[in-house]
Order: C-alpha cells, then structure tokens, then sequence
C-alpha cells in the first residue's frame, strides 16, 4: 500500500508516515513527536 | 574527589558563577573543541563523523586526556549519518577527510515568503526538507525516510551513551536540561530564515527587498515552532534542573548580518521571550555568541540578572564584562595562542584571565574560537592549561 501514498504532503502525508513508525512507540502523539525531531534534524542540518 | 561529588561541584560551580549569587570557589574550564578531537586522535572525519564507534572512542580518549569541567559538543553537532541517509550533502568534507565545511546554500526563493508564512512546517516537509534532502524526492521517498529515521535512531542512543560516560566516568554532566532538549531547544525564526532557507547574501538581500514579508515569516516560524514548546515549559516545574549547566541554551549567528534597529525587529523581541522565560521560571539560558556585538549591548543590558551565560567568539571579555554584569561570560582564551605559544605561555594566559575576570563572579573560562582544524591547538598546550585548572578541585 505505502507505494500509493506521498508521504513528503502535509500534513496528511506526514502522519500517514508517522503511522508507519510502530517500532518507536504505540501512541501516535509520541511518533508524531519522534517524527518531528527528525524533521527539525534533517531540516536544520 | 569521587566523580560523583566531582560532577555535582562542577554543576554548582558553572550554576554559582551564571546566578552571580556567591563567588565560585573554583571556576569551569569548558571545551571549545568541535572536530579537532577526531583530528587529535588520528581519525579521519568521514569516519568520526559516521561510525559511532569510532566516534564514541575518540570522545572517551578526549574525555580522558584533556580534562574540563563542561563539554557543549560530544558529537551532536554533525549528524552526517541522519542527513547523508535522507540525500543531504550539504556538509563537506575534504580529501584528506581533516577539514569539514559548508556552503552558504539556499532552499528557499525569494517569492516564497507567503507559502512559507501561511504554514512553516508544511512549507519545510514538501519544499525545503525534500530540496535539501534530494532522496526524499523519488517515489519511492519511504525507503530513505525509515534509513534516516534508524539512522537518527541509532545517533540518540549514541548520545545517549556517551553522555552516560561523561557523567559516570568523567564527573561531566549533559550541558542543557535532558526535559528540555527533548521538548526542543530554542531556536529563532531569523536564525532558520538566515541558516537554512535563504542564506546569508539572501537574508540581507531580504530585509532591504521585502522586510516586511521577512519580519512575518520570522513571527509564523515562532509562532509554529517555539509557542507550543514555550506553553509546555511554562506548566513544568520553577527552578534550574540540578541535573545539569543549563536549561536552554542557544546558537546566536544571523545577528552578524544585522544593524541595531534590524536586532530591534527581527531578533529581540523573541531573545525577550527567552529573557522572560528565563526569569519567571528561574532557568539559566547558554547563548554561543557568535562573531562581534557590542553594537547590541544596550539591548543585552536588559536581560536579567543571573540567568544568561554567553560564550563569546569576537567580543573583547574583559569590556563586555564591565559594560554588562547581568550577564556571565564564557571565554577569555585567545585559539591562537593555544596553536602558536607554548604550555608555559598559555598558564600564564590563564593566570591573568582569572585574575582579571573571576572576581565578583560571573566568569568562566573557554578560548575564543572552537578548535575545528589540526593546528588551531597544539595538544600540549590544551593538555597544560587543562591540567592546570583541573587542579583547584
């Protein structure tokens, strides 16, 4: 399915991905919060 | 002195000296080292910067040899890993793999201000991250986006790691409080305008082209990212985290491009916001002072009493000291003379550093630039003048 979405829209794309990350954590809200670490990682370096 | 108590004097002495409330007994020696520790220790930056290994080896060998009382960097400040994982090659390392460098790049267009006011983050993850981050432009983006994830997975374990070393091993605490940095550290709306999205030529092309436009996209940014993380500070608990230096500490470079009057509105009023966080929570904020700023020295002025530390890179310590005792300062050591003089010369230098500048507090000592290259410190002198101060515990 995931070849489907685009995952790089916001937000609906970005929480799709955030879904997708059940390794970090069971509750959306942390994933969502990991997933945005990331995001200020990869845009700030 | 057990590293336990170690670690909790050092804590109160860097707090004792920001809060300007005693004079500290002893006074801190932090490191201004970014990568001439991988240098020092043979490495070659590509690897340093990439295996965490080999990363996490030459900041124990560095912990070990040169003894400080505070470390701003073990490693967090180059993530190559994360960033080349996504396509980001912005950082760029040489040949011979002992110089890291730069480009002044640019990720965002001049007539994209609106789309960038009407909603930051939307405009960061489908313009600029994907710009920067070229993997994230393919179809098949999810794969690069689970490597960068694992990736900055697996570099919040390494710091994680290394800074349980520090404070086990070495008595050196985590330099911000570990709540606040995973809530999110500070980070200026004109510091990301000037950093990341238009560089350095643009910005200033900006505030003379289109100012207003730029004042609102450094409010929406704010607005976006720093309210929410200034909403959960503020429920948290009063008081500095005696677990480590500081609460919140940041990078202050994009002020090298602005006048007085420009400060005025495009920084101040959100180094205010800090400033009132600052003293109504009782936190004590780090500031890397980057390049010169006397000219904003009468805005400094108000800042609160005992709640700012900045280290300084250009400005003259021992004249912002007397112009500004509501803020302590971090600094005093001259890099050159630390590549160029000898261990006796640079004891004395720190002799006269103490003397001048530890009475009445407010004072602690680091060297003027970070040591980023091979010959910016001769690793005999970095050794004597951290011999030198470790012995006051």
């Amino acid at each position: 399915m995931s070849e489907n979405i685009n995952y790089m829209t916001y937000p609906d794309g970005y929480k799709k991905y955030a879904e997708t990350l059940t390794a970090i954590s069971d509750q959306q809200e942390a994933r969502e919060a990991f997933l945005l670490s990331f995001a200020k990682t990869i845009l700030i370096r | 002195m057990e590293t336990k108590d170690l670690l909790k004097s050092r804590i109160s002495a860097y707090k004792e000296a920001v809060k300007y409330e005693v004079e500290p007994k002893n006074i801190i020696l932090q490191a201004s080292v970014f990568n001439w520790r991988y240098l020092d220790a043979g490495c070659n930056l590509n690897d340093a910067l990439t295996d965490y290994d080999v990363m996490y080896d030459a900041n124990v060998r560095f912990l070990k040899k040169y003894t400080h009382d505070a470390y701003i960097e073990l490693g967090w400040r180059n993530p190559l890993r994360v960033t080349r994982s996504v396509g980001n090659n912005t950082w760029i390392i040489n040949e011979a793999g002992d110089e890291l460098s730069i480009k002044d790049n640019v990720f965002m267009e001049d007539n994209e201000y609106d789309e960038l006011i009407a909603g930051p983050m939307k405009f960061f993850w489908e313009k600029v991250i994907p710009r920067k981050s070229t993997y994230l432009q393919r179809t098949d983006c999810k794969k690069y986006l689970d490597a960068g994830v694992e990736a900055h997975k697996e570099f919040g374990a390494y710091l994680k790691r290394i800074s349980k070393t520090a404070s086990e091993n070495f008595g050196v605490a985590g330099y911000t409080s570990t709540y606040e940095t995973v809530l999110g550290s500070y980070n200026p709306g004109h510091e990301l305008i000037f950093n990341v999205l238009r560089g350095m030529k643009n910005s200033a092309i900006d505030m003379r082209k289109q100012p207003d436009k730029l004042k609102d996209a450094v409010e929406s940014i704010e607005h976006e990212f720093m309210d929410p993380i200034f909403d959960t500070l503020y429920t948290h608990q009063n008081g500095t985290d005696p677990n480590s230096y500081v609460d919140q500490q940041q990078v202050m470079l994009s002020h090298s491009i602005l006048n007085p009057k420009q400060f005025g509105t495009y920084y101040w009023p959100y180094l205010q916001k800090l400033a009132r966080y600052a003293e109504e929570k009782d936190k004590l904020i780090f500031v890397f002072l980057e390049s010169d700023t006397e000219r904003f020295w009468d805005y400094f002025a108000e800042l609160p009493k005992g709640h700012f530390v900045f280290a300084l890179e250009l400005d003259n310590l021992g004249k912002m000291k007397k112009a500004l005792p509501n803020i302590a300062l971090i600094g005093g050591m001259p890099t050159f003379l630390m590549g160029n003089g000898t261990p006796e010369q640079c004891i004395d230098k720190c002799k006269e550093c103490l003397d001048l500048y530890a009475p009445g507090g407010g004072y602690l000592m680091s060297f003027d630039k970070t040591f980023a290259f091979k010959n910016d410190a001769k690793p005999e002198n970095l050794e004597a003048v951290c011999n030198f101060m470790a012995k006051q515990w």
